[in-house]
């Protein structure tokens, strides 16, 4: 069987395809041009769908949808991505409770399964061009944090964009992969994966090809933003007036930046000066002074490594070498009390643009049942069991247990003559069955009535290679039984693929008048989404109360036109409320108000993998 | 809760093998019904078997049964496993297949999870040479004497977390704990060595298990006592 298996990093900035060669030559696959980097951006307008680099260039014509960062919004549910949304520039609506984007030219909204389905589809046919044969299976990575709803959405996106997702693997892991295989030595490695705003561990036992992930562990709101704001927190207690301007989110954004640059200044330098002179604001900042400031989220890492480090049996000095990814990490603070913990070298050379992908094509190989000199063995990062009397969490697979795994263990009645048992099946580490997460429930029933305690129920517990979960209840007697795939609760089922792909991306042309005003409507809710933020941001001091008030009076105005059928009415309407705020933005004190009102500035963060 | 709603678990884990009993369930491939041997894949046709029920941990590793055992042979040998069952490398195979893999990778990842842990190792070890249940999440029982001391222990533990930290009062339960740990390593060996005597003292032999399986008992309580001190801290 001559299978061709594609590793694909599917980022949130930069999207790449990687494919091991026969020869055991990893490569990541380049587009004509000779870009490995695909940049995960798709741009809507009139004349078409543009993906990548062609999207990219697209991002200050108005004209334009220009789609970023769709992966912050994948399997997540409308309300779940809120503080995403603040930071984005395009259209977002909620729509059956999950958040989807106009497509205005072609009528119709595109689901975040849908946007990575585009960019995967380009990476395919990147995939397919360089390998000179059809490609239609992949393996995908995925933040370690990423929950089963999030898991599946990108399943999905691989199915929308033809491809049979094979396998969804940890970001972390897939590096190691990379890595180790890279590197040719065996023995066991630490990794760390510290983004943004999320921290991963691994500790990843490497021999003769066999990559055994013993322990993983994280903190999903712990990553290199904290750092920035614990310097912000500090220059606002020097000085109140700064204090007071912060209020405003654009200020906290300047201060943001701000705090960014002088803590990557720090790491060259020992002492920085910072100015902010629209602020009247001026300090400077020592290393030592930082390195404080930043110790106890330092601290907060390293407890999970403990952890991990506890739950393998492993002393810190027991690690061979310690692997660093993900942006953050370049932080060198971090790397000090990483190396003084381990007490060993680190690597950090390896490329963390591309290892990601590399990682994935490491094991896309091996699923493509070519080799089997390679093998992963990989973890359950969480706790599963069930609920007990007195609503008490009853373990039956601890986390890090290798997978494929499967436990059983014997349940009985609590009430004489109970016939039906609840089986409520739970994902987490706490004690209390309501503190965890709720994966399933479901009723074994028919049990013959006996005095309690006596009928004997075994539940078993099996996960697949692929960590999906399943649960049966049988009553030995009778024999009766009962069972529970589970399935994620969010992502699409699996008729939504089928119908998604009918329709996908084949849409008859429309009627003009209604293309027409779904365009201008959608335009509209954009500006009017703008101006509204705008307008809470700014005092009197830049806005005077007569400026607001007209703006105010056009913004209804607007809305009003939008109830209506007239699409050239609701073009107009929106045209003015434009003319009314641009005043504003030229008034408004420093650059980064206006981005905030211009909308169409893509994020400056690096790394692909935040 | 009250009509459904199900109770603690009041009954010992189900035995997942019949201990002393090492010979394999299958003796004929299911796929081509030759003679398999010994074999777990079979020789003729390559297709893999199907663990029996009665299958214990050494054996599906394929180590002796003993209480030492040398941890890189252990690694070696559950990798060696895992590259023949994973179902990693069985992607394409039929139904019949997988179902094989899944179970007996699973079985596999048990197996080496049990025997790895030299404490988990040597309850398992308990109950399959006296030819009783395994049963892993079942109540200690202890001597009242131990008992006792125990909870004198516990006491000692928590005035000493109030006054002077976790990490006075772990020091003191490791001073505890430490002597009965190598009281159980250094049994293992005596054990090995009875069973594998040429005549056998009976009666010493079951003797030296109930010791060992009491230390284990204890080492456990006191084990529950150190998890509550770091999660104390």
């Amino acid at each position: 069987m001559n299978r061709t298996v594609v590793g694909i990093d599917l980022g949130t900035t930069h999207s790449l395809v990687a494919y091991r060669r026969e020869d055991g030559r990893v490569e990541v696959l380049p587009d004509r041009e000779g870009r490995l980097l695909l940049p995960s951006v798709v741009a809507l307008s009139r004349d078409g769908v543009r993906v990548g680099w062609n999207a990219r260039e697209r991002v200050n014509d108005p004209e334009t949808t220009v789609i970023y960062a769709a992966k912050r919004l994948m399997g997540r549910s409308f309300e779940e991505t809120e503080s995403e949304r603040r930071h984005l520039t395009y259209p977002i609506i909620d729509r059956n409770g999950s958040p989807a984007v106009p497509d205005p030219f072609r009528n119709r909204f595109l689901t975040p399964p849908e946007i990575g389905a585009l960019v995967l589809r380009e990476l395919r046919s990147r995939a397919e061009e360089a390998l000179s044969c059809e490609v239609t299976e992949a393996v995908i990575t995925v933040p370690a944090y990423f929950n089963d709803a999030q898991r599946q959405a990108t399943k999905d996106a691989g199915s929308l964009a033809g491809l049979n997702v094979l396998r969804i693997i940890n970001e972390p892991t897939a590096a190691a992969l990379a890595y180790g295989l890279g590197s040719g030595k065996d023995g066991l490695f630490a990794i760390f994966d510290l983004g943004g705003g999320t921290f991963d561990f691994s500790l990843l036992d490497i021999r003769k090809g066999i990559f055994e992930v013993r322990a993983t562990s994280g903190d999903t709101h712990l990553g290199g933003e904290d750092f920035d704001r614990a310097i912000v927190t500090e220059w606002l207690g020097e000085s109140p007036k700064l204090s007071s301007l912060a209020e405003r989110s654009e200020v906290r954004d300047l201060l943001r930046k701000e705090a960014e640059r002088a803590k990557i200044a720090l790491s060259s330098r020992t002492e920085v000066e910072v100015a902010i002179p629209a602020a009247g604001f001026r300090t400077s900042l020592t290393r030592d002074r930082m390195n404080a400031l930043v110790e106890p989220f330092v601290e907060r890492a390293l407890s999970c490594v403990r952890s991990a480090l506890a739950d393998s049996g492993t002393p810190p000095s027991g690690a061979d070498g310690v692997i660093l990814v993900g942006g953050s990490t370049r932080f060198l603070r971090f790397k000090e009390a990483v190396a003084s913990f381990f007490g060993k070298p680190l690597f950090d050379s390896v490329d963390p643009d591309l290892v990601v992908a590399e990682g994935a094509a490491v094991q896309a190989d091996i699923l493509s049942g070519r080799r089997k000199d390679l093998l992963l063995l990989d973890v359950t990062p969480l706790s599963l069991g069930i609920e007990t009397i007195g609503g008490v969490t009853s373990t039956l697979i601890p986390r890090n247990t290798t997978i494929p795994a499967q436990a059983k263990e014997l349940f009985t009645t609590y009430v004489d003559g109970q016939t039906n048992v609840d089986i409520h099946v739970l994902q987490g580490e706490r004690e209390m069955a309501q503190d965890n997460r709720s994966l399933a429930r479901f009723t074994l029933s028919g049990i013959p009535p006996l005095p309690a305690g006596t009928p004997r129920i075994e539940v078993t517990f099996q996960i697949d290679a692929n960590g999906i979960l399943e649960v049966t209840a049988r009553e030995q007697t009778t024999g009766k039984m009962s069972n529970v795939v589970i399935h994620p609760s969010y992502g699409l089922g699996k008729e939504d693929v089928r119908t998604l792909l009918k329709e996908a991306f084949s849409h008859a042309q429309e009627d003009f008048a209604t293309r027409l005003l779904v365009d201008a409507k959608t335009e509209a809710q954009t500006v009017i989404n703008a101006t509204i933020r705008a307008l809470e941001r700014v005092g009197s001091d830049i806005l005077p109360d007569a400026d607001r008030e007209a703006i105010s009076r056009q913004v209804e105005a607007l809305k009003k036109a939008m109830e209506g059928t007239d699409g050239r009415k609701v073009r107009d309407e929106t045209r003015l409320l434009d003319n009314l705020t641009q005043p504003l933005a030229e008034r408004l004190m420093n650059q980064s108000i206006s981005n905030a009102l211009s909308g169409m500035a893509l994020p400056k963060e690096g790394g692909s993998h935040a | 809760m009250f009509e459904s709603g199900i109770s603690a678990k009041k009954m010992t884990s189900e035995n997942l093998l019949h201990p002393e009993s090492r010979e394999h369930s299958h003796s004929i491939c299911w796929n081509c019904e030759k003679n398999l041997g010994d074999e777990d894949v079979c020789p003729s046709c390559v297709r893999v078997q199907p663990f029996g029920e009665e299958r214990d941990y050494f054996s599906i590793l394929g180590l002796p049964v003993k209480l030492t055992l040398d941890p890189r042979l252990l690694v070696a040998a559950y990798h060696e496993r895992s590259r023949t069952f994973h179902p990693d490398h069985h992607v394409g195979d039929s139904e019949k297949e997988q179902e094989i893999t899944l179970a007996n990778s699973s079985l596999v990842n048990l197996a080496f999870r049990t025997l790895r842990d030299p404490f988990l190792r040597a309850h398992y070890f308990i109950g399959h040479v006296k030819g009783e249940p395994a049963r892993p999440n079942r109540k200690a029982t202890l001597p009242s004497g131990d008992l006792m001391e125990i909870m004198e222990l516990k006491e000692e533990l928590e005035s000493l977390l109030s006054t002077q930290g976790p990490q006075a009062a772990e020091l003191r339960l490791r001073s505890v704990m430490d002597p009965i740990e190598r009281d159980i390593f250094d049994s293992f060996e005596v054990i090995d060595h009875q069973l594998e005597a040429a005549e056998k003292d009976e009666a010493a032999l079951s003797r030296a298990l109930a010791t060992l399986a009491g230390r284990l008992e204890k080492r456990s309580y006191l084990q529950n006592l150190l998890r509550e001190i770091k999660e104390a801290s």
